[in-house]
């Protein structure tokens, strides 16, 4: 049987919502009451969704195109990306870089656009936040362990 | 009454005070644009400069500020699907759809003149009912508060997008999201993993711009498409006057939304963005098409713009009759006072009601001078609707994330803004609700403390015990069951034909 996506999807709701409500159990009575009231009827109503979206008949939002499937994979690995180059090298280049990368290969716009966006990136992280609103801003493990 | 009246016009009018009204009015324009930062954030940015300021000419800056970065956050949400803060997230919901159509400066003048309108709305109730108000304000107690957020969770239902029941589970999903951190009475960690930053639960600002911000732009490079609006007549500026005359052509809605902001304002501790959205579900209830709301319809736009304007004035009252701040701005607004060497409190009204009805109007004028100077440079800004989407998004994400950092200064909230960014992609995609897990997450952390205070001090039968949480009681399930009643006693359109001898 092929498992549609809405299906996990479905799925990967249910376990979040069962993960609720299994920590909810064990919390003092005080503090469970809140989540657990609201968790049980979410899960209840969860494996109902999941159960319909197994039974369903297919339609044409199950199929995604392959163009766009390679689109989300993209987009998806470049936010996986981000999150490594700011934990390791901070948030302005981290960001700068992201930009840079995401322009040039994965929007294909060529090395000026990919500057013009890295660059903004950089000016809107080090000098709008660091500079003008003197947010401390996160360097990175890289500047952690250097100091 | 009207002199009192008369000096806090005279106040307000004071050309010091209109000097540095515009000069905040320009500031919170600058700062309500980029993600993360609102009117609390512009607040605290300019509070030091206000130490050697008269009390009027103090809130004319602050307040100028804290309103223009109500309509600048407005203007991301519209154009970009970017809310700045909470309160703008209503804003998205029609706002955006309006500019995909190639009607930006016309969703451009439609919130300029709601923010107008909604606030000089606002005004003249509240300088009609200001002893009024604060016997009300002293009548909200912990269970009205909770019966408040019980209303507007069942808004949820009434926001679901195709699925009901996915919309429920989502609107769950966000109370239960909104349970992890400290516990708000016991103090017990739920959910944190041992992480110091989860203890003060998930924040909000990092939610919604990595569920509409990153989402959004998820969906639009995924499926290709060009830019937001694929035919914006961004030259014509006319679509922002025909916006603009909009409320008067939808001016129910916007007396409703209007008079929902004021009222909701009152009651400390409720916020911008829960009176929005329950305005926003309210006017969607009252029309004649709810169904069509979320795909541009100009009264789903009205009602967050004319509502979160309008309770600007309403949150002043608890803030200035019982010393009570009405929300994290108001709370601002307090040391405020203090710095200039005023005391809010009971003493307020009876000493000092001149200055009230200046803010009253301090607020009003603030919102003719937003507008206008959002406006004037509403063409260009339309403008951005038209970049082409490989361009915008890598931009539009970086904001969001920096937007998110700067709302709790912790790199975790990169990563947080990015899983719910992938999170919203896929709940559009599958037909559950963003919207109803952003309200869920809203009213779960104003539930919780609540709902624990009123039943340790009444027990369960506060429900039915004071008079406003009955009423509130009464109100939430009709509207929760109303529609579907009225559902199934109206005739289905193929009935007549399946009748025996048709």
């Amino acid at each position: 049987m092929k498992v549609r996506s809405e299906s996990v999807f479905n799925f990967v709701i249910l376990v979040v919502l069962v993960w609720f409500l299994y920590g909810a159990i064990g919390f003092p009575s005080a503090a469970r009451s809140f989540p657990l009231i609201v968790t049980l009827p979410a899960v209840v109503l969860a494996v109902w969704v999941f159960v319909q979206s197994l039974m369903r008949k297919p339609s044409d939002k199950d199929v995604m195109p392959v163009e766009q499937r390679r689109r989300l994979l993209q987009v998806l690995v470049s936010l996986i990306g981000m999150v490594v180059a700011v934990w390791i090298v901070g948030l302005v280049v981290g960001i700068a870089l992201y930009g840079l990368l995401f322009t040039l290969l994965i929007a294909r716009r060529g090395w000026i656009a990919a500057l013009g966006v890295g660059v903004f990136g950089f000016l809107l992280v080090f000098v709008l936040f660091g500079q003008v609103l003197h947010f401390p801003l996160y360097g990175g493990v890289l500047n952690i362990l250097s100091q | 009454m009207l002199s009192t009246l008369g000096q806090g016009l005279a106040l307000a009018l004071q050309f010091r005070a209109l000097l540095y009204q515009v000069a905040g009015v320009i500031l919170g324009i600058i700062i309500g644009v980029i993600p993360g930062l609102g009117g609390v954030q512009a607040m605290a940015i300019l509070i030091p400069f206000i130490y050697s300021m008269s009390p009027a000419v103090a809130f004319s800056f602050l307040l100028g500020a804290h309103v223009a970065t109500q309509y600048a956050g407005s203007i991301t949400s519209m154009l970009m699907n970017v809310p700045a803060s909470g309160t703008n997230i209503a804003t998205c919901w029609d706002g955006y759809p309006l500019a995909r159509q190639g009607r930006a400066a016309e969703a451009l003048g439609i919130g300029a003149m709601s923010n107008v309108l909604g606030a000089w709305i606002g005004a003249i109730v509240l300088s009609i009912s200001v002893p009024v108000m604060q016997s009300l304000a002293t009548a909200i107690q912990p269970p009205e508060l909770f019966m408040v957020t019980m209303l507007g969770l069942t808004l949820v239902a009434s926001l679901s997008g195709k699925s009901l029941v996915k919309g429920i589970i989502s609107g769950l999903l966000g109370l239960a999201i909104a349970s992890v951190g400290q516990d708000p009475v016991t103090g017990i960690l739920r959910y944190t993993f041992g992480i110091p930053y989860l203890m003060d639960g998930v924040n909000l600002v990092t939610v919604v711009v990595g569920m509409y911000a990153v989402g959004e732009m998820i969906r639009l490079f995924t499926a290709g498409e060009r830019s937001i609006a694929q035919a914006v007549t961004v030259s014509d500026f006319s679509g922002v006057w025909k916006g603009m005359l909009q409320p008067f052509k939808y001016w129910w809605a916007l007396v409703y939304a209007s008079l929902i902001g004021t009222l909701m304002g009152v009651v400390p501790g409720v916020g911008g963005t829960v009176s929005n959205i329950v305005a926003y579900g309210q006017v969607r209830q009252a029309s004649k098409n709810p169904e069509t709301f979320g795909t541009g319809r100009v009264e789903g736009l009205i009602a967050p713009e004319a509502s979160h304007i309008a309770k600007e004035g309403g949150q002043m009252i608890p803030t200035l009759a019982l010393g009570v701040p009405g929300g994290e701005a108001t709370a601002i607004l307090l040391s405020a006072f203090l710095i200039v060497g005023l005391q809010p409190g009971p003493t307020m009204v009876s000493q000092h009601a001149d200055l009230i009805y200046a803010i009253v109007f301090i607020i009003a004028l603030s919102s003719v001078f937003t507008s206008i100077i959002g406006l004037s440079t509403a063409r260009y800004l339309s403008r951005i609707t038209t970049v082409p989407v490989p361009l915008l998004a890598p931009i539009i994400i970086m904001f969001a994330v920096v937007g998110a950092y700067a709302a709790t200064t912790s790199a975790l909230s990169v990563v947080l803004a990015l899983i719910f960014g992938v999170l919203g992609y896929f709940m559009r995609r599958f037909d559950y609700s963003e919207p109803s897990l952003i309200v869920g997450l809203v009213l779960g952390t104003i539930a919780q403390p609540n709902l624990h205070i009123a039943l340790m001090l009444y027990g369960p039968r506060f429900i039915w015990e004071r008079p406003i949480t009955l009423v509130l009681s009464i109100a939430t399930v009709l509207v929760l069951f109303l529609p579907y009643l009225l559902k199934r006693l109206r005739p289905r359109p193929g009935a007549a034909d399946a009748s025996p001898g048709a």
